[in-house]
């Protein structure tokens, strides 16, 4: 599966989680992606994380599992961290060959929830960054309630990181 | 019997998807697409924004398109409910960016669900 789905399934599950607040990061440096997401969503035990990463059902679906498996048949890691009430964060690193997908088609998948949850993009490499905040979608790209804004933003999100990616 | 903590736990895990079902308009269409892990896998993202193509590139008014949690059995994937104003949902299953094409045609704009593609 590309990263771009990855991100969908893990902000899904800081959505879940209760998050007011999600960040995503994006990095692209020498032979590693990183991707990241923290949320400060109600938490879960390290017991459930394991859980999780397990594969079994409860509470973070399949998602978790299945990101664990792609970074380390990647040739990466996962590191996942959690507390109760507090929040949870999500590092995944995957070799280069791991496809990008169209991070802007992922992004707006979350557009009705936006106003509810602030939804925080920022991606580095090499090539420069760039930085996504769903606070701002009036202010920069126009009225959120247009589905052309909406256009608008994908758009902007996938000619952007493809660039910073390398064309990946 | 359930905890009240077991009912806060699952007034929560609702919350979300209640906050979207309740923010239709009056007059407004909804498009709800199953954003399960295995409607990633088999397409999900891809049928949304087909959806968002064909709404805006034919200016279509009083549409949203809403992410919803897991939808539907793993083999119906990727899965969309579309609900008409003051109709019940229709639920539709494989979809593809040409069926989505068909269901804008057909069900969106004509009103008349497509029969071929609803899941049964």
């Amino acid at each position: 599966m590309e990263l771009s789905k990855h991100m969908v399934d893990m902000i899904t599950n800081s959505i879940e989680a209760m998050a007011r607040h999600i960040l995503v990061n994006m990095s692209f440096f020498g032979d590693w992606i990183i991707l990241e997401v923290s949320d400060d969503g109600k938490g879960t035990t390290a017991e459930e994380v394991e859980a999780a990463m397990r594969g079994d059902k409860a509470p973070r679906g399949r998602g978790l599992a299945l990101l664990k498996d792609a970074a380390e048949q990647s040739g990466g890691d996962i590191f996942v961290w959690s507390e109760e009430g507090h929040g949870t964060g999500v590092r995944a690193t995957f070799g280069k060959d791991v496809p990008l997908g169209k991070v802007g088609d992922a992004l707006i998948v979350f557009w009705q929830e936006m106003p509810i949850t602030v939804i925080t993009l920022s991606a580095v490499t090499e090539n420069g960054a760039f930085v996504f905040d769903s606070r701002l979608i009036g202010e920069r790209y126009g009225d959120p309630s247009e589905m052309d804004t909406m256009v608008k933003v994908r758009k902007e999100v996938n000619h952007t990181l493809t660039n910073l990616f390398g064309g990946k | 019997m359930k905890s009240i903590a077991d009912i806060n736990a699952i007034r929560e895990q609702m919350r979300s998807k209640v906050l979207i079902r309740d923010n239709t308009k009056e007059g407004e269409t909804h498009v709800f697409v199953g954003m399960g892990t295995v409607g990633l896998e088999a397409g999900a993202v891809e049928v949304f924004n087909a959806f968002v193509d064909e709404i805006t590139s034919r200016e279509i008014k009083n549409v949203r398109i809403s992410r919803s949690g897991a939808l539907g059995a793993a083999d119906k994937q990727p899965y969309v409910e579309v609900v008409l104003p003051g109709k019940a949902p229709v639920a539709y299953g494989n979809l593809t960016a040409d069926k989505v094409k068909v269901i804008v045609d057909k069900h969106v704009l004509g009103g008349e669900p497509v029969t071929d593609y609803i899941v049964k």
